[in-house]
């Protein structure tokens, strides 16, 4: 069965190696756009699915040129840990 | 054989940061695949986009308000959701991401409305009913390729699909 996979996590796709990805530069939790876009939601997803079908190279990981269109700090906080609040149970918490 | 290409510069690398991050806790184990003597597995794709018959697959943690939610952790059940679930209708439980937006709008991480006005368009051939959601905080990667992936492959081969397109949140 042929497979396309979505990533906005480039390094973690490249260690499982899918046979054809297309990696978006967003925040985890928007893998397929921001909330209340349909409009960029269905350009993404269709960017996406043209992408992957191109993919001729077992393997590949295809870049789309979107960028994420909110808030640019978020790269910055992405599991950094300067950012990241510890919990009462002394490991980070999410979100 | 199986190479990825450039990384992007700009490419988060979440597998340093969480290591850093939980440098408390012991390493966690991710799945490393050497390409070179485990090549990634090719089905080729023999049709254009427009006569493609796709499956949605999302590990988002999205439901419907009907069906129970997902375990916090390690939960390889799925849930069937409808390609014309209303908005209002859709849920998020997931332990491993920041849901508030995925719980304003399912669509940025399981785009139900985004496919099906695709196939309406004739860009995509057709979308499978009903999309497949899981969650995909699951730390077992055992559990992952002998309980949930074939479960996932026996609904698609079902929805007589020709391209599996999984979405991560």
């Amino acid at each position: 069965m042929p497979t396309l996979c979505m990533t906005s996590a480039w390094d973690i796709t490249r260690a499982v190696a899918p046979p054809r990805s297309v990696f978006v530069h967003h925040p985890l939790g928007h893998q397929t756009g921001a909330p209340g876009d349909a409009e960029g939601q269905r350009a993404l997803v269709r960017a996406a699915l043209e992408a992957g079908v191109a993919v001729e190279r077992p393997g590949e990981i295809a870049p789309l040129p979107q960028r994420w269109p909110g808030d640019a700090g978020w790269e910055k906080r992405a599991y950094s840990a300067e950012h990241t609040p510890t919990g009462p149970d002394g490991k980070p918490m999410r979100g | 054989m199986g190479e990825p290409g450039r990384r992007p510069e700009h490419a988060v690398r979440y597998i340093d940061r969480t290591r850093e991050l939980y440098s408390r806790q012991a390493p966690y184990r991710w799945v490393v695949n050497d390409r070179r003597t485990d090549p990634p597995p090719w089905a080729p794709i023999t049709k254009p986009l427009s006569a493609l018959r796709v499956s949605l697959i999302g590990s988002g943690g999205v439901h419907r308000d009907d069906q129970d939610p997902f375990h916090f952790r390690n939960d390889t059940s799925i849930r069937e959701v409808p390609l014309e679930t209303p908005a209002a209708r859709l849920r998020v439980s997931h332990f491993g991401y920041d849901v508030r937006d995925a719980e304003r709008d399912a669509g940025c991480v399981l785009p139900l409305r985004a496919v099906r006005e695709l196939a309406r368009e004739g860009v995509v051939g057709s979308v499978a009913g009903p999309a497949l959601s899981f969650m995909g905080g699951i730390y077992s990667a055992r559990r992952v390729r002998d309980e949930l992936a074939p479960t996932l492959l026996d609904f698609v081969l079902r929805q007589k699909a020709d391209l599996a397109y999984l979405v991560p949140a």
